[in-house]
Parts: structure tokens; C-alpha cells; sequence
């Protein structure tokens, strides 16, 4: 399956750069999907899990609200907190520089 | 002699101690400038990416139809000035640059009120027009957190919805680099679609957005957020710039104080030499005088 690249952006820093299979949100009206190609959109989330699919392992956090924006194959999420970061590979820990 | 080599003694010993007091608050504010531009730093991706956001949805019919965007030229409301400080002084001209570009302001904006952060700003202000201050934010002694500045930006934000003032602007620090800071006007609302600094290549192929769960839903939730990361952001910056003014002021103070004590010094050890020639002059004339 096709990759498209994930940023993670929380209101302190980026925490997450990496290329993934699949997203899924917790949209307003309800949990949705992403895959690489997706249509541009901006959608607005609420508090939940997001679930990000690469290759052979699947990691779960968790938002309190925040956004999505997907425009040529690179997915933005917004969120101002996100929670169980520190167990996703390849996660930034705000450490190195 | 001008002076006594004792009252000399006395003042290079004091010039010494406060060197020392000056030296050491120039490397402690080194290293908590280290930390506040690392945060800075971290913390602009956020606001970033949501003004390039914005940029690209801000020219569409839902957008400009927002009370966000809305100018309030006709209704004569008075502006409303966030005044960003730092809470203590000893940082050379950093506060006083910023007033004086706040009092600019109020000589366009005669009827702007205040909201002040930081204890000089608010000092300042609290002297000449008390009645002016709307509200005002004190002691976050440089420490960023995310409550203090989504407080402040819902009470902007609360201000400008219920129509009691027209517009919101911002004077903070803006850094240059870790020796140049200067005071940094800033419109805050009404949201300009213009400001969000959008590339022409970019406005030229505009991107057909989805908007999910509909487009007033998606300004709604979008536009608190970013004025919000907006204010986070300059306070992270202000906190920036106040650490190095006070670094590069202690460096000036230090560099001082080393003048000053060599110049004693010197003079200490004029005085002491003239002091040993008049002694021994006196010697000499003396047996001089029995010889005699």
C-alpha cells in the first residue's frame, strides 16, 4: 500500500515526522479514515484515539481536540496536547538537537 | 592625592563583589536564554502551520464572512493594546524601547486600552493612566505555560466579540538574534486574510479544501486556536529577548566594572608610591639636616 507522510504538531513542538500507511481520526461527527491519496481536507477533531498504521505495527494516542489538514500526500495533525507519544517509534522526544 | 588609599581599598573591594554579582547574572541568564529560544523554536511550527492553513482558506466566501475578520471602522470603538514586558528590570533598554513604542501608540490610538504582561509594563502604565488598564497578567518570571496564554488570548478574544473594543494589537519583543532585540507592533483582530503571509505561487493554485464537519465548524474551532498559539508565541519570544537583553546588559556591567578597578587600581598605587617618595624624601632631608 502507498505511504504518505505524517507531521505531528503539538502548540510546543513537532513530535512526530514519518512516513505511514494509514490514519484513523476522531472526527466531529464521528471516527474516519486516511489514506494516502486522500482528497485536500481540513477536518476538526475531537477528543480521542488516533490510530497510525505503518507497515507491520499500529500505534494508538491520544488528542483532545485539534485538526487534521491533508493537501498532496502530507497529513498535518493539530492537536495542543497529545498523550502516549513517548511509545510510537520514531517519535521526537524534544531531547536531541 | 585625590583620595585616601584607604577609601580607595575600600571601593575596588566593592567593585570586585559586584562583578562578581554581575558576572554571574550574565551566565545564568545565558543559560535560561539557551532554554527560552530552544522553546521559541519548538513552539513555532504550531503557529506556522496554522497561519498557512488559514492563508489558503482565508480567501474563501465562509472566511471573510467571519466576525473575526470582521473591521469595525465605522463604529468608533476604542483599539486595545496587549503590552508584553518582562517582570524584572536590570535588562538594559528592553523595557523602556517597549514603552516607548506603547506611548506611540497611544499618541495614534488616544482612547486604547491596556492589557499589560509583566510587572514593568504594567508599573509603567499604572502611573500615568490606571484607568486605561483593562487587565493585566503579572509574575510569570519568564515561565512559559499554556494556561497563562489561552487565558489571555480568550479575554482579547472575549473583548473583541463583545464588541467593547474595535481592534487588537500587540507591542512584544521581537528577536533578531541573541544581541539585537527591538519592540515588535502586531496587529491581532480583526484577522487580516493578507497577514497570513501566503506565497503569490501559493494564492495563485488555491487548494479545494474539504471542510469537515462544515466550513463555519472548521473557522469556528481554527481561529481561537491560532490567535491562542499566537499569544503563546510571543510570550515565548518576549521571554527570549528579555533574557538576552539582561545577558548583554550584565556583559556591559561586568566589562565596567573591570574598567573601574583598573582605573583604581592604578590611581591606589599612584597614591601608595607618592606616599613611600614622601616618606623617604623626609628621611633623607632629615639626615641631611643632622649632617648638616
Amino acid at each position: 500500500m502507498a505511504d504518505f507522510r505524517l507531521q505531528i504538531v503539538t502548540s510546543q513542538r513537532t513530535v512526530f515526522d514519518e512516513s505511514v500507511t494509514a490514519l484513523t481520526l476522531p472526527g466531529e461527527s464521528g471516527y474516519f479514515g486516511v489514506l494516502a491519496n486522500h482528497a485536500p481536507i481540513v477536518s476538526v477533531l475531537k477528543a480521542g484515539k488516533v490510530t497510525i498504521r505503518r507497515a507491520a505495527k499500529e500505534d494508538e494516542v491520544e488528542i483532545f481536540g485539534g485538526f487534521l489538514e491533508m493537501s498532496n500526500n502530507v497529513a498535518t495533525l493539530l492537536a495542543e496536547e497529545i498523550k502516549g507519544m513517548e511509545t510510537v517509534a520514531g517519535a521526537k522526544t524534544g531531547k536531541e538537537e | 592625592m585625590a583620595k585616601g588609599i584607604k577609601e580607595l581599598r575600600l571601593r575596588i573591594r566593592s567593585i570586585k563583589g559586584t562583578k562578581k554579582i554581575t558576572r554571574a547574572m550574565e551566565m545564568v541568564s545565558a543559560a535560561k536564554l539557551r532554554r527560552a529560544q530552544q522553546e521559541m523554536n519548538a513552539a513555532r511550527p504550531f503557529t506556522r502551520k496554522l497561519q498557512v492553513l488559514l492563508g489558503r482558506l482565508a480567501l474563501s466566501p465562509t472566511a471573510q464572512e467571519h466576525p473575526l475578520f470582521e473591521v469595525r471602522t465605522e463604529e468608533k470603538l476604542p483599539a486595545l493594546l496587549l503590552f508584553v514586558t518582562s517582570d524584572r528590570g536590570l535588562c538594559g533598554g528592553f523595557n523602556a524601547n517597549l514603552a516607548k513604542a506603547a506611548e506611540r501608540y497611544l499618541r495614534d490610538k488616544p482612547d486604547a486600552q491596556l492589557y499589560c504582561v509583566g510587572r514593568k509594563g504594567y508599573e509603567y502604565f499604572r502611573k500615568r493612566i490606571p484607568e486605561r488598564i483593562v487587565g493585566h497578567s503579572l509574575d510569570l518570571n519568564t515561565k512559559l505555560d499554556g494556561e497563562t496564554a489561552d487565558g489571555i488570548g480568550n479575554f482579547l478574544l472575549a473583548r473583541f466579540n463583545d464588541r467593547a473594543v474595535g481592534e487588537v494589537d500587540i507591542i512584544s519583543g521581537e528577536f533578531v538574534s541573541a544581541s539585537t532585540n527591538r519592540p515588535r507592533r502586531q496587529r491581532y483582530l480583526p484577522l487580516e486574510a493578507k497577514a497570513f503571509g501566503l506565497s503569490d505561487e501559493e494564492a495563485a493554485k488555491p487548494i479545494d479544501y474539504l471542510l469537515e464537519p462544515s466550513p463555519e465548524r472548521v473557522f469556528d474551532a481554527l481561529l481561537p486556536t491560532y490567535l491562542r498559539s499566537v499569544i503563546y508565541l510571543a510570550l515565548a519570544e518576549s521571554f527570549t529577548c528579555e533574557h538576552s537583553s539582561r545577558m548583554l546588559a550584565m556583559n556591559a556591567a561586568t566589562k565596567n566594572c573591570d574598567e573601574l578597578g583598573d582605573s583604581l587600581t592604578l590611581q591606589m598605587n599612584k597614591a601608595r608610591q607618592a606616599a613611600i617618595t614622601t616618606e623617604i624624601i623626609e628621611i633623607v632631608s632629615g639626615a641631611a639636616a643632622l649632617e648638616g
